[in-house]
């Protein structure tokens, strides 16, 4: 195999683990999940080129973090749809934080792991109904007025219950990693 | 305001810059960068972790199987799989894309120069033959433009891009086999057998595709925002048997390509307006769909009724470089 092809392996390894945390900041700061996708596929395309060029690249996921955020910016500049596009100081000194945030959950042994662990055991924890209505709005992606209609209930109730489940799944992840953390 | 607010209105957009401050300044401290941290992740991971998931065989494991098939080559052939998500509802109106052109075009230069190929056989891209209706539904062979409602035009004014004809998107439609899904883009789609071109390929070389497409929205007076788009998805198997999974068969796709662009029509429009979509080709691909979109945008209240928005001049076009240097230079 060429150093070539064998860098790009490992890179695709770090990606691949690393990608959960990668998936969240792309996520949480472009707030749309297609669009997250397509950049989350340029990180990589921008990765493998570099590596290809045979560019060292000290801190992969650092690095994937920096290219993702020019991705975004150059997203919300094009789209110019979110009322704080406006404020870009403001804007721009958030996802500086946003970054350390990240930067921080890289020093933390099995971050991203642990957290998808509880996950996992919460979403299992949930009567079948509200996984239904979980999986309508996040696997299905469904709009709310069809969910409403799905389930026979009005739409700012459905709003309000998966507002609520959300709400307890988070509380449920940190429950479930604090009786951890207390147990070792 | 407490973080999980801000963060909330941060999440439904609806955070004021000076909310935003003040979310920034929590963030200095550790407690409140976990609390965006673990929402975030939550966010993004939840689809995964639901029973549809499994169901659309969207689960870790599956994603890991897909990666581990690919044979580590050429870092550019493994783009595909990083679309492990499911873009369903990409057809029904999803972001993105001119950043995605610019980013490849980015790459270019300093991948060296690609060769361009023929067009390939895109049948009709300039709308110029077959008849004026464009039949309903999703394709059930190559070759052939079908979609919701939209018309072929002889049109004077608005002159075409190129021709005597025009694609004329008249009325919005649900996604094929997704019964009470909302109507929010008016889609066509073509399937381009991509079998007879990998003689084209160089051994051991790289292969792009790019798809263009001229739109033009003719509304007079500025009206409400809407999205043209171009997509180009890749497959294995046979094109025939992708209708009867759509739009599911998305999960399936080896690779994407997308490129929208805004328009309120009015004075501003600017005329006709070139997109274009690149997507890397691996080696597994039989077949290409090719989508032309136009919609509404995501979360738009306005009716999805088009009439004065137009479609021409639609390639497909294949890119090729030969691994070796030498190669390219010669060219």
């Amino acid at each position: 195999m060429s150093t070539e092809s064998h860098a790009i392996q490992q890179a695709a390894a770090e990606f691949i683990r690393d990608r959960h945390l990668l998936g969240a900041f792309v996520t949480g700061l472009l707030r749309d999940v297609h669009a997250a996708e397509d950049v989350l596929q340029e990180v990589w395309v921008l990765l493998a080129a570099e590596l290809e060029k045979g560019t060292g690249i000290e801190n992969q996921a650092a690095w994937c973090r920096g290219v993702a955020r020019n991705l975004i910016r150059r997203h919300w500049e094009k789209r110019q749809t979110a009322k704080v596009v406006a404020d870009s100081e403001a804007l721009e000194a958030f996802t500086d934080r946003v970054e350390q945030c990240f930067a921080w959950a890289d020093t933390q042994e099995h971050f991203a792991t642990a957290r998808l662990a509880a996950l996992d055991e919460c979403v299992a924890s949930l009567p079948d109904r509200s996984r239904r209505l979980l999986s309508l709005k996040y696997t299905q992606r469904a709009a709310m007025d069809r969910i409403a209609e799905e389930t026979g209930q009005s739409f700012e109730a459905v709003k309000k219950v998966l507002i609520r489940l959300r709400a307890a799944l988070l509380e449920c992840v940190r429950r479930k990693l604090s009786q951890e953390e207390w147990n070792t | 305001m407490t973080t999980d607010e801000l963060l909330q209105r941060w999440s439904g957009g609806s955070i004021t810059a000076d909310e935003l401050r003040e979310l920034t300044a929590k963030l200095a401290k550790p407690e409140h960068q976990s609390a965006l941290l673990d929402d975030w992740l939550l966010e993004s991971s939840l689809p995964d972790r639901l029973p549809g998931a499994a169901v659309a065989g969207l689960q870790e494991s599956a994603m890991n199987r897909r990666i581990e098939r690919i044979a580590p080559v050429r870092a550019k052939q493994w783009a595909g799989w990083l679309s492990w998500r499911p873009l369903t509802a990409a057809a029904a109106g999803i972001v993105l894309g001119i950043f995605c052109t610019s980013v490849l075009f980015a790459i270019s230069p300093m991948r060296k120069a690609m060769k361009f190929n023929n067009v390939l056989t895109l049948l009709d891209g300039g709308f110029e033959s077959g008849p004026a209706k464009v039949p309903a539904g999703f394709p059930r062979r190559t070759g052939l433009w079908t979609g919701d409602d939209s018309e072929r035009v002889t049109s004077k004014t608005p002159k075409p891009s190129e021709g005597s004809r025009v694609l004329r998107f008249i009325k919005a439609g649900a996604e094929p086999n997704e019964i009470g899904g909302s109507a929010t883009g008016c889609d066509l789609y073509q399937l381009v057998d991509l079998r007879p071109l990998r003689a084209q390929i160089p051994p051991q070389g790289e292969a792009m595709l790019k798809l263009s497409a001229d739109f033009l929205d003719a509304r007079p007076q500025t009206g409400p925002q809407l999205q043209f788009v171009c997509r180009i998805n890749l497959f294995a198997g046979s094109p025939e048997d992708l209708h009867a999974i759509w739009p599911t068969g998305l999960d399936e796709n080896l690779g994407s390509g997308f490129g929208e662009l805004l328009s309120h029509g009015g004075p501003g429009a600017n005329g006709w307006r070139k997109l274009a979509a690149h997507c890397v080709l691996p080696a597994q691909a039989d077949f290409a769909l090719v989508r032309i979109i136009c919609q509404t945008p995501k979360g738009s209240r306005a009716p999805a009724v088009f009439g004065q928005q137009f479609a021409d001049n639609i390639l497909l076009q294949l890119r090729t470089q030969p691994l070796e240097p030498d190669s390219v230079v010669a060219q």
